[in-house]
């Protein structure tokens, strides 16, 4: 496992700190894309009404309300006058025509023939039909002596009681006006008796009608210009308040996407400024506490590096020590002997151990650099399996002629851990096989397997196996690995733009770490 | 938030709707009557009724036959009632009129005097044999035909008892019949005096037998029209 991650140690930056805090900040930039699009998706979603058209109605129904009503209560009260003018004329004027008439008791039939043609020629505002009733005589100034317009009602009224009486009726759509007209005669003086005759006028009323609807029309071409001004006050009213919120936003939304710096210009007073101040005010906490917790971050990530790299001179020396102390050991007595070789040994390992940690460190302060070659990916995998003395131990499905442009070093490690991985601790045979598929977007893959046959993953450990000393075995404390290589493994995957996975096997029996790595993409740089 | 505006909308659009146009009405009230002048001018009323119940006015002409007459109240009163009596003409029937009054029984006669209190009418036939248009007819007849305007109160006896005072009230509501005067104490054996005749002491006349305008009983009636 040493000599796998050897190639890894140089280029180390045991500073970078501010190139540390520069990355941490380029990161979220990435995620930027999802942040922009997942609130308007929200507020399509969430209001069917933006603020300006909400703004908009509400204008348009208070103007709406007060045009309509202003318009309605004039038309009101102009129809009722050109009614109340129409009913007075024709009441006042039919019982003047009337009373000009001199009669004989009992009313004789031709007399009052000729009366009602007299009164029917008189008719005002406009011309009427005369209807008379006296006894069981039925005459009229028109063809039928019978009235179809009066109403029971009215003639109930005109007789039972002497007064003139009018009402208004629509007969198919046409409204007249009908006006009763008891007759009385004064015997003697003071007393006035009526002579049982009752005189009835139908009058149409189209002229009338005619004036109301123009009254309508009127209040509409009233209402409806007015209706049409109030919308740019409306207009104005959604800009003013619209503007603030837009700039609201804009801020929220780059706030959202890192810039922490961001501050809104404060306008006015009103509660849209308060709302700015206090986003401001907001934002300052927030970037004072992110640059806390990155500055803490950094520092524990130097501290990580440092450490490594004040580790790595003393066990170089150890290294040389105990490799001499190796060779010496066969002379020694056998109990020093297996000291010194336990000695050797665990500090091999801590040299291992201090190795990946620096590395790690890189990929942290991302001064990991991605040295990318066309490469052949089958020859790449078995150089790997030969260096390792793996040949013998691990199948190969490795078709030639697969042209991949990777980091040869940086890939060399993945295949190595993830191997190395599966002959510790899967079962054999282990199976490493290579092909290519295409993405989601029409991109090339190049898809490296690596498939064992032992007990496979546990489902609880299955999402924390690329975690940073992670153990899958809680009781096997001491394993020979650093707990680093998974980790690494992934981040060099990463570095290459790729994906890796692990998932069991579908027949149940082993584990297959897949690792995904675009074809052509050799541009990814950290 | 928005179901506020809608029923605002829906109020105004129905109040717009219903308010569109001429709409109709109930009957209204609207001032007097029309009144108009009555010919001939020196006329009696008779009051008959209508089809439809209601108490309708004749005028007659204070006839020819009675030309040479005297015209002092007492005689237009007698000759009233016994128009009256004697029921319509035929254009009065044209006009649809009817007369509630009975028949007199032949060779009889209707006292009518003026007193002191109003009107007293002595009817030959019990005043059970008149319905309530009947008593009316009698009563406005009486009660124009003495004057004043038809307001005095008019006394009725028949052969069978004596009715309350009334007054004709065609005035204030012709198609309104008055409720039946209630009767008072009739033994016909000694008829009493109506109330409102002059109790000096005096027999009240007879009206089968003296006419109270001093004239003679006439056995033949005038039933066509004086003119």
């Amino acid at each position: 496992m040493r000599t796998l991650v050897k190639g890894a140690r140089k280029g180390a930056a045991p500073g970078g700190t501010g190139e540390t805090v520069a990355a941490a900040e380029r990161n979220p930039a990435k995620g930027s894309p999802t942040v922009a699009v997942a609130p308007r998706d929200h507020r399509r979603r969430g209001t069917p009404f933006g603020l300006r058209t909400r703004l908009i109605l509400a204008f348009l129904l208070v103007a709406g309300v007060s045009a309509v009503g202003t318009a309605g209560l004039t038309y009101r009260e102009a129809r009722n006058s050109v009614l109340q003018a129409a009913q007075d004329t024709a009441v006042s004027s039919f019982r003047d025509q009337i009373q000009l008439l001199t009669l004989t008791l009992p009313v004789q039939r031709p007399v009052l023939e000729g009366t009602l043609r007299d009164i029917a020629g008189k008719g005002k505002p406009r011309p009427w039909v005369v209807f008379a009733e006296y006894g069981t005589m039925r005459v009229s100034s028109g063809s039928n002596p019978v009235s179809s317009v009066i109403t029971p009602e009215l003639r109930r009224k005109a007789a039972g009681y002497p007064h003139g009486s009018f009402e208004r009726v629509i007969k198919d759509g046409v409204p007249y006006l009908t006006v009763g007209m008891p007759v009385v005669f004064e015997a003697g003086e003071g007393a006035v008796l009526s002579t049982g005759l009752v005189l009835y006028a139908v009058m149409k009323m189209t002229y009338e009608q005619n004036q109301v609807e123009a009254l309508v029309t009127a209040a509409r071409n009233g209402a409806l210009p007015g209706l049409a001004i109030a919308l740019i006050p409306a207009l104005l009213a959604a800009r003013s308040v619209l503007r603030p919120v837009r700039e609201l936003r804009r801020a929220a939304h780059r706030m959202g996407s890192g810039r922490l710096d961001t501050r809104i210009k404060v306008r006015g007073g009103d509660e849209l400024a308060d709302l700015a101040r206090t986003f401001n005010e907001s934002a300052g906490q927030l970037e004072r506490s992110v640059t806390e917790l990155r500055q803490a971050e950094a520092r524990a990530r130097r501290f990580a590096s440092d450490v490594s790299h004040e580790l790595r001179t003393p066990l170089a020396g150890m290294l040389a020590v105990t490799e001499v102390l190796d060779e010496d050991a066969a002379g020694l007595d056998p109990d020093t002997a297996q000291a010194v070789r336990l000695i050797s040994a665990e500090t091999g390992k801590l040299a291992v151990l201090v190795e990946d940690l620096m590395e790690i460190s890189r990929f942290d302060a991302q001064a990991a650099e991605l040295n990318t070659d066309e490469v052949d990916a089958a020859e790449t995998i078995r150089r790997t399996l030969r260096n390792r003395n793996w040949t013998d131990l691990v199948h190969t499905d490795v078709p030639d002629g697969i042209r991949a442009r990777l980091d040869p070093r940086r890939f060399d490690i993945v295949i190595a851990n993830l191997v190395g991985n599966a002959l510790r601790h899967g079962g054999p045979p282990v199976t490493v096989r290579l092909r290519t598929r295409t993405d989601r977007d029409g991109g090339p893959l190049l898809v490296t397997e690596v498939i064992d046959r032992g007990p496979g993953i546990r489902p609880e450990v299955l999402p924390h196996v690329f975690d940073r000393f992670y153990k899958a075995d809680a009781a096997r404390t001491r394993s020979s690995g650093s707990g680093l290589g998974l980790a690494i493994t992934r981040e060099n995957v990463r570095l290459h733009g790729g994906t890796v996975r692990a998932e069991n096997a579908p027949g149940g029996r082993g584990a297959v770490f897949t690792v995904e790595i675009p074809l052509g993409t050799g541009e990814v740089t950290g | 938030m928005r179901r506020l505006p809608m029923a605002m909308g829906a109020v105004l659009l129905s109040g717009l709707l219903t308010g569109c146009g001429i709409a109709e009405s109930d009957p209204i009230e609207a001032g007097s009557p029309a009144s108009v002048k009555v010919t001939p001018g020196d006329s009696v009323l008779l009051f008959f009724r209508s089809s439809s119940g209601a108490l309708v006015p004749v005028a007659r002409p204070l006839g020819i036959k009675w030309k040479s007459s005297d015209t002092r109240p007492e005689a237009v009163l007698s000759r009233s009632v016994h128009l009256l009596f004697e029921g319509l003409v035929a254009k009065e029937r044209a006009a649809g009129l009817r007369s509630g009054l009975p028949q007199l029984p032949p060779q009889s006669w209707v006292g009518a005097q003026q007193v002191e209190y109003g009107i007293a009418l002595d009817l030959p036939i019990p005043l059970a044999d008149l319905d309530d248009t009947a008593v009316r007819q009698l009563v406005c007849t009486a009660g124009f035909a003495g004057g004043s305007q038809g307001v005095q109160a008019v006394h009725l006896r028949g052969t069978d008892g004596t009715m309350a005072a009334s007054n004709c009230d065609a005035d204030v509501d012709i198609n309104r019949v008055a409720p039946r005067p209630s009767m008072m104490s009739h033994p016909p054996s000694q008829r009493p005096v109506p109330p409102g005749l002059p109790l000096d002491g005096h027999d009240p006349v007879d009206p089968r037998t003296k006419r109270p305008d001093g004239l003679s009983p006439q056995p033949t009636l005038p039933t066509s029209e004086p003119r």
